[in-house]
């Protein structure tokens, strides 16, 4: 199966829920909108750092 | 006399419950990580080596479960003349472990509904098995009223459904209000309990070593990620569930009352019956939690994940409720008197003295009396004698609907059809049956099923905090 060319997407991991809320902010600060965390149990102020609202 | 010292005395160590930061009491015991919690709780269903005692559990369960089976058919073969009811006892125990069961239920609803919407943090390490003690208490009190039909393959009968023989059920009667609340009750309690699981799901999915186990836990989880619109989603969903729940918790009992006051029996025809009836509901729902609790925390090593703090809430709700019981019994008694009725009077001194009075006092001693030492702390957080207490409330329990049940009905306003009601061996295999169902039942769902939301442990965990000023990250600033 051919790979698509050039870069497709980046991970991270944190160690924990005020890292990950940190990098997310900064990174919706930085303009990006297509983007998710992944957590264990809820975290609802990551969810808030990528824009994503209770509506 | 005593001389001025320390506030607390450096001998006795500091309950490690407190957080020495907030002075708070922590839900579950300290030196946990989610890598910890997850593995204790998905290691019970994943483990390779099923505890012999599990088997030997099961077993037993079943076997007693298979009573209910034996005695079900028996009675479609021959009809409930094998029961002992008859006029004027024609409720027996069929109505009795009915109204038993369904307020068995009750606990778990409001566990699962009523402390979430209060932000009870500690219901968390119980919520998930009060859910399925609910369901499975559902499963075995809605048999009674559908075989107490007499004839129990008609019981669609009840359901309003365009029928060409022209009848349609009879909506003035409780027993119908039964039908519809019964039902929504156990239709909103298995989704409720479903969708608070799919995020444990997907931790199961993810954590099988097995192609079964991944591919039944898969399909189960729905595709769950964990992202974090997944779980603004599912907070929203169970936000809405318990909204849903909440006024079932007072209204499928309350129902279930009406059955008795709606009725010109002397003893049933009392305003006081919902409310009562929904805290004895509740009073005995946490009784069998306790009893399901603390033998399952010994024996998978949950002290952790199910504190003493936990049993010694528990045992505050069970107090609350006891005493809101006694005070309907209290009423009852007064009224009987203040009524100036003859019937009324007669009824209660019936209850106590008659015949049967015997059942009154345990009733007294089990849902009154002995309960009262949860007073004493030293009582409530002894684990071995809450257990013991735990039976006896829902024996005291049992004993309540079984008093309200023969003492009205088999003595009512005419002397000349007075009566008596005698349990068959029938009565027995059943009740005993659905006892053993519910083990039987219980026993799958803790081998199978997370039985404490893992997700729901992890928040719990200090860790799971987000801190206001994090230092900001080397590959994460700008």
């Amino acid at each position: 199966m051919p790979l698509p060319e050039g870069l497709y997407g980046l991970m991270a991991e944190f160690d924990g829920p005020t890292q990950l809320v940190h990098a997310a902010k900064a990174a919706h600060h930085a303009g990006y909108r297509r983007m998710d965390c992944y957590t264990p149990y809820p975290v609802e102020e990551a969810a808030e750092a990528i824009g994503f609202h209770r509506d | 006399m005593a001389t001025q010292g320390p506030i607390h005395d450096p001998e006795t160590p500091v309950d490690p419950m407190i957080d020495p930061r907030t002075g708070e009491y922590a839900v579950i015991a300290p030196g946990h990580n989610f890598r910890s919690v997850t593995q204790k709780i998905a290691g019970i269903v994943l483990t390779p080596n099923t505890p012999l005692a599990w088997w030997g559990g099961l077993f037993l369960a079943g076997t007693i479960a298979l009573g209910v089976v034996i005695a079900v058919t028996w009675l479609v073969l021959k009809g409930v003349g094998i029961w002992g009811v008859t006029i004027p006892g024609a409720w027996g125990f069929a109505i009795i472990n009915f109204v038993w069961w369904i307020g068995i239920g009750h606990a778990g609803t409001l566990i699962s509904a009523i402390l979430l919407l209060f932000k009870q943090g500690w219901r968390n390490s119980i919520n998930r098995f009060a859910e399925a003690m609910t369901i499975f208490a559902v499963v075995c009190a809605g048999m009674f009223p559908v075989l107490h039909l007499g004839r129990p393959w008609l019981g669609y009968w009840l359901f309003p459904y365009p029928s060409s023989m022209n009848y349609w059920p009879q909506f003035r009667s409780p027993l119908m209000w039964d039908v519809f609340a019964v039902s929504t009750y156990a239709t909103i309690s298995v989704v409720f309990w479903y969708i608070g699981m799919i995020p444990d799901l997907g931790t199961l999915r993810d954590r099988s070593t097995s192609k079964l186990g991944q591919f039944t836990y898969g399909l189960l989880a729905v595709g769950w990620r964990g992202s974090v619109r997944h779980w603004v989603r599912y907070e929203t969903a169970s936000l809405l569930l318990a909204g849903l729940a909440t006024p079932l918790v007072l209204s499928v009992h309350s129902v279930i009352s009406l059955d008795f006051s709606v009725a010109l029996m002397p003893g049933w025809h009392t305003t006081i019956f919902p409310p009562y009836f929904v805290a004895g509901a509740i009073y005995s729902g946490f009784a069998m939690v306790l009893t399901l609790a603390i033998p399952i925390r010994k024996f998978y090593h949950l002290e952790d994940l199910i504190t003493i703090r936990h049993i010694d809430n528990m045992a505050k709700v069970m107090l609350a409720t006891g005493l809101i019981v006694a005070y309907g019994y209290s009423t009852e008694i007064f009224m009987s008197w203040y009524s100036a009725s003859h019937w009324e009077y007669f009824m209660m001194w019936n209850r106590m003295f008659g015949p049967m009075g015997w059942s009154y006092w345990v009733l007294v001693s089990c849902n009154i009396a002995l309960p009262q030492l949860m007073w004493l702390r030293r009582f409530r957080v002894n684990v071995g004698l809450m257990f013991l207490m735990s039976i006896i409330v829902n024996t005291g329990m049992w004993f309540e609907r079984f008093v309200i049940v023969v003492t009205s009905m088999t003595r009512d306003y005419l002397p000349s059809s007075w009566g008596t009601y005698r349990a068959t061996r029938w009565d027995y295999a059943t009740f005993l049956g659905t006892l053993g169902l519910f083990t039987f039942l219980f026993f799958l769902f803790i081998r199978f099923l997370p039985m404490i939301p893992m997700s729901e442990l992890r928040l719990m965990l200090p860790q799971a905090k987000v801190r206001e000023r994090a230092e900001p990250l080397p590959e994460a600033g700008d």
